[in-house]
């Protein structure tokens, strides 16, 4: 499965917003001394927005993140930003397990990603957590949340006359945004 | 109109700090209101550092540029034979605010090595000290804040090659001892 199949263009407003939101999350717990940033996936205009306001350097990856992916540098990074991505793999926890490669034990990770009831999921989207199991999984792969947000976003009305579904969707589309790090041995 | 935030304007947007007495509350209250409704007028806001400009992100502030400071020495300074371990520590004059500069600037840190440590001489200066006299005499600078921008200091130390312990958040008094064996 490739995830940049599934992305949808970032241009419009509402997903700037949702861009902006993130950034101010983001914002509130960036140290610093954070120089390089992993945005997991194909470049996109979220990620590079996010980390061009951030004053971050911005690397990505490449390959199938259910089966065989890398970062296009190979090195430990400072920040790692899984933007809207959990929702479309099949198999999380290989992508977490893997993704341990490449931090050192002050990265920090953000994660954003919609939870909705199963009936309202898209056909893309394997798995929408919530936050008990996305909390379970995350200490399953040996990380652990340091911060968790939840914001309903609402769509134009207009754009979700296309059926009952996406109009249901309107009234539950909610965004999640954690902040998490590798735990540490103790 | 083009606004320079320095590190302490910042923390003030973000939270009211320990140890600030009533009044200055006060006044950071309107100060925080006032630059909010100056804002459409400004056009731009100028950091000297990203943690700065990830706090101005923070409260919803807008074109933000990360800008060097000019540093008052730009050159170095050759060093001076001098007797024994000299440590620099800056601690500014602000007997209002006694309190909170004690925090912001890690002066508890700095108390605890001084007992810790021996056979150190320490420099204690503020910004009216003759640094041209002080840089060259001085083995390593101590700078254990809770909250910092760039710091002009530390870059004009990287500069005269002083080594130097800087926190900018969350000072760690084990981590500034090992810095100083080091150097010692």
């Amino acid at each position: 499965m490739q995830i940049e199949t599934f992305m949808e263009p970032a241009s419009d407003k509402h997903t700037m917003k949702r861009a902006e939101y993130t950034l101010k999350f983001m914002a509130s717990h960036l140290r610093g001394k954070a120089e390089n940033c992993l945005d997991i996936g194909d470049s996109n205009e979220v990620g590079n927005f996010i980390t061009k306001e951030l004053e971050l350097k911005n690397y990505n990856t490449t390959g199938d993140l259910d089966y065989n992916y890398h970062p296009n540098v190979d090195m430990k990074y400072d920040v790692v930003i899984c933007l809207e991505m959990m929702e479309h793999l099949m198999s999380p926890k290989y992508f977490l397990m893997e993704l341990k490669k490449y931090l050192h034990e002050d990265s920090q990770i953000f994660f954003s990603y919609p939870s909705r009831p199963k009936i309202l999921w898209t056909h893309q989207h394997f798995h929408e957590y919530d936050k008990k199991r996305f909390t379970y999984l995350l200490n399953q792969c040996g990380y652990e949340i340091i911060d968790w947000q939840r914001k309903y976003f609402p769509q134009p009305i207009l754009s979700r006359l296309r059926g009952v579904r996406p109009l249901l969707r309107q009234f539950v589309n909610f965004d999640n945004l954690v902040y998490g790090k590798m735990k540490t041995a103790v | 109109m083009k606004i320079l935030w320095t590190g302490s304007d910042t923390l003030f947007q973000v939270c009211y700090p320990p140890g600030i007495r009533f009044r200055f509350r006060v006044r950071i209250f309107f100060e925080r209101i006032m630059l909010r409704l100056i804002q459409p007028f400004v056009q731009e806001n100028y950091v000297d550092h990203k943690l700065l400009k990830y706090e101005l992100i923070q409260k919803g502030y807008k074109n933000i540029k990360v800008v060097e400071d000019k540093l008052l020495h730009e050159k170095p300074y050759p060093k001076e034979n001098h007797e024994g371990f000299n440590i620099l520590y800056y601690f500014p004059k602000d007997k209002k605010n006694i309190k909170f500069m004690k925090w912001l600037y890690g002066y508890d840190i700095y108390e605890q090595l001084v007992n810790d440590l021996e056979n150190v001489n320490w420099i204690i200066v503020d910004g009216s000290y003759d640094m041209t006299k002080i840089y060259p005499i001085v083995d390593f600078f101590l700078r254990p804040t809770r909250h910092d921008g760039a710091s002009r200091m530390r870059q004009e130390c990287e500069l005269n090659n002083i080594p130097y312990y800087w926190s900018q958040q969350n000072p760690n008094i084990k981590k500034a001892k090992e810095e100083i064996d080091k150097c010692r």
